[in-house]
């Protein structure tokens, strides 16, 4: 769940790391910071994500965080997945609350 | 006020104070370690390392110079501890990729568990340790071991010290890692096998590339190899640890008992089983001074405790895996060890001089005997009497003999007896008492403190066989020496039980002082003669028969000479008989040429007769008379008889 998150954060354009956890803190999603890390490491070792390095005005140059095509892929499935769990789970809870 | 580090955190310099610093490196490391062996180790790693300089950045732009250790505490809080990263992710990641990110293989260590302590946490971090579910069981035997004279407590306070406490998440779990046993081992050691196996049938199905795969299945070979020794040497080096351990501990209570006087811990010497008391009270003897003993017990703790605490140190570590302050500790113990030498060289130094000067005191005593003759002599046996309270323990070291008699250590001394003439024709006893002091003064008052004495009867002379060094007294090698002088024609007997007495007394026969013994013995102008030695091996009879041989040598000698010669002789006589041989053949030879010519003179000339019959008697005369030169009279008379008839 946290993976598509995480997908669909950076899925409109590149993002860096802070940018996907001030997101993903505000849904309170996750708890602590670090878990994102090995996400991100992974889901990269899958091939569904890519990064470059870009300059920062700041201080040293930073990751940017985009999908790969695989991972636009995976996306819409997971998209259409989430979409059918939902209407699912609605259904079934609406139907609970009737009887 | 605290030091500042600049410290470079992924490119970006900040100033931190050390104890924040140290705690964000311990931090890093966890992470380190706990994905060490995933894959992207360091792309994570860096990662939050980014991140952490990213918000540190922040706080410093907030106004703040100088990162404290508050600031890593709130990094650390948001960022959170490595265990905590995936918590929710761990089926996911099975079911989805098959190779989920394999946990750091930790092996287990030892700590103390201070989450779950009593004391120190000691017994339940060894339980964590060894396998066992309840501590209290291991609580148990040490509050048990703390009975027997509290070496229980040592050893707690001693592990206590050593094991460090399981600060962070990730040594709580190598704290609680994989059990270290031997069927582990051997459990590590299966699975290792059967993926070798698999492998190994995998290869024989691609079959093409048969040479790499060989080489492949050697490499494995070889590993598995390298991991049975490994293992093999990693439970020696346990049940090493273990020896270490015991035998260090084991060996410290003795010493500490020895220098602490403890009434339950027993020291072993060369004469059996001494109890540490009475070795304690004989060291305050020996030592004097409340402060020489202190000084020397201290000294003695450390100087042998040391090195075996170390040796105990070495075996935990050995035995538990354990790494780390061994630094502290050998700075430590090296530390202590030398205050130790030195407190040892001060006492040695300070006892040293109370042995500076020998000092005696002699005392003669003439002795009053009734009738002195061979057959009444005066029997020299042991005073049987010392009037001392009934020891109830005897020990000896060092030649002296230690009694304890209620509790209390007395030091006696073997006196030594020697007989000599009397020079003035009296019989008297001689009694020279010596000691050791610090000065001349010291000594000859220490010599004049002991305590010996000896009874006379109208036919006895009744020796103790102790002297006795009183109680306050130190040991400063006080010796008694007796010497009874014997005027000529006086006679003793030496009872069997002077053996230990009399020391080296000289005899006309040079028998030995336990051949002396049981006998009777003159005093004579040339010294003690012994009066019933019937039989016994007399030492100077003994070096007249040693001469003997010596005489009989030269016999041999000159009987080897003679056999030498006889030798030479017959070699003689053969070389003679040779030429006899030769010269018969020759008399033949002549004899028919004489009959030839005797034959042609007379069928010629019967005038050259006489002439040839005297000339080969001639011949002969003179070759054995050149042979006579090198053999005696009878031989050349007994070889010209046989050679020449007529």
């Amino acid at each position: 769940m946290l993976e598509y998150c995480i997908l669909s954060v950076i899925k409109g354009n590149d993002v860096y790391a802070s940018d996907i956890l001030d997101t993903l803190k505000e849904a309170k999603l996750i708890v602590v910071e670090g878990t994102l890390y090995p996400l991100l490491t992974r889901l990269k070792n899958e091939g569904l994500l890519h990064y470059r390095w870009e300059e920062s005005a700041s201080g040293p140059p930073r990751k940017y965080y985009g999908l790969t095509e695989i991972g636009q892929k995976f996306l819409n499935e997971l998209d259409t997945t989430w979409k059918e769990l939902v209407t699912a789970v609605e259904l079934t809870t609406s139907k609970s609350i009737k009887s | 006020m605290n030091k500042t580090i600049t410290s470079n955190i992924a490119g970006i310099v900040f100033h931190i104070d050390e104890n924040a610093f140290q705690k964000l490196e311990q931090y890093l490391k966890n992470i380190r370690n706990y994905f060490s062996g995933s894959e992207g180790e360091e792309d994570i790693v860096s990662g939050i390392e980014e991140r952490i300089a990213e918000m540190l950045q922040a706080k410093v732009k907030g106004g703040k110079s100088i990162i404290t250790l508050s600031e890593v505490d709130e990094v650390i809080a948001i960022m959170g501890q490595p265990e905590a990263f995936d918590v929710e992710e761990d089926e996911d990641e099975n079911v989805q990729s098959g190779t989920s990110i394999p946990k750091a293989k930790t092996s287990k260590r030892l700590f103390r568990d201070a989450d779950s302590r009593i004391v120190g946490g000691v017994c339940s971090g060894i339980s964590h340790y060894l396998g066992i579910n309840e501590p209290i069981w291991l609580r148990l035997a040490f509050l048990l071991s703390f009975i027997f004279a509290g070496s229980g407590l040592l050893l707690y306070i001693i592990l206590w010290v050593i094991i460090p406490k399981a600060l962070t998440p990730s040594e709580k779990l190598e704290m609680k890692g994989e059990n270290v046993t031997v069927e582990n081992i051997g459990k590590t050691v299966n699975a290792e096998m059967e993926s070798l196996r698999k492998k190994w049938d995998d290869s024989s199905v691609g079959g093409n590339q048969g040479v790499r795969k060989v080489g492949d299945f050697v490499m494995k070979a070889l590993t598995l190899i390298a991991n049975i020794v490994l293992a093999f040497v990693k439970f020696i080096a346990k049940f090493i640890g273990l020896i270490f351990l015991i035998v260090g501990i084991f060996c410290f209570m003795v010493i500490a008992g020895i220098s602490l006087g403890l009434p339950a811990a027993v020291s072993l010497s060369s004469e059996g089983v001494v109890t540490s008391g009475a070795m304690s009270g004989l060291l305050i003897n020996i030592l004097g001074g409340p402060m020489n003993t202190l000084f020397a017990k201290i000294a003695l703790m450390l100087l042998a405790g040391i090195p075996l605490l170390g040796i105990a140190f070495l075996g935990i570590k050995l035995l538990f895996n354990f790494r780390g302050g061994s630094k502290w500790v050998a700075l430590a113990g090296g530390t202590l060890w030398v205050i130790g030498l030195v407190l040892a060289m001060i006492t040695g130094g300070r006892v040293a001089t109370d042995f500076a000067s020998e000092a005696d005191e002699t005392q003669v005593i003439s002795l009053d005997f009734d009738s002195v003759s061979v057959d009444k002599p005066i029997v020299l046996a042991l005073n049987h009497d010392l009037g001392e309270n009934e020891p109830t323990e005897e020990f000896e070291v060092m030649g002296m003999e230690l009694l304890v008699a209620d509790g209390v250590l007395s030091i006696y001394g073997k006196p030594e007896l020697d007989i000599t003439q009397s020079t003035n024709g009296k019989t008297e006893l001689v009694i020279r008492r010596k000691a050791r002091g610090a000065s001349r003064q010291e000594g000859n008052k220490r010599a004049k403190a002991i305590d010996y004495g000896f009874a006379t009867t109208d036919t006895s002379l009744l020796l103790n066989g102790f002297f006795a060094i009183p109680d306050a007294d130190k040991w400063r090698s006080q010796e008694v020496e007796l010497e009874l002088r014997l005027a000529v024609g006086a006679t003793i007997l030496l009872t069997e039980e002077m053996e230990n007495l009399i020391y080296d007394v000289k005899n006309v026969t040079n028998t030995y002082d336990s051949d002396m013994i049981g006998r009777r013995w003159v005093m004579t102008i040339d010294g003690l003669a012994c009066v019933d030695c019937l039989g016994l091996e007399n030492r100077n009879s003994e070096e007249t028969l040693e001469e003997e041989e010596e005489e009989e040598t030269v016999v041999n000698r000159v009987e080897r000479k003679r056999d030498e010669m006889e030798r030479r002789m017959d070699e003689k006589k053969r070389e003679l008989e040779e030429m006899e041989r030769e010269m018969k053949l020759e008399m033949d030879q002549i004899k028919r040429d004489l009959k030839l010519k005797k034959e042609k003179a007379k069928s010629a000339d019967e005038q050259s007769d006489s002439e040839s019959s005297t000339s080969p008697r001639e011949i002969l005369l003179k070759r054995v008379v050149k042979a006579s030169y090198w053999i005696d009279p009878e031989t050349f008379r007994s070889i010209t008889m046989t050679a020449l008839p007529g």
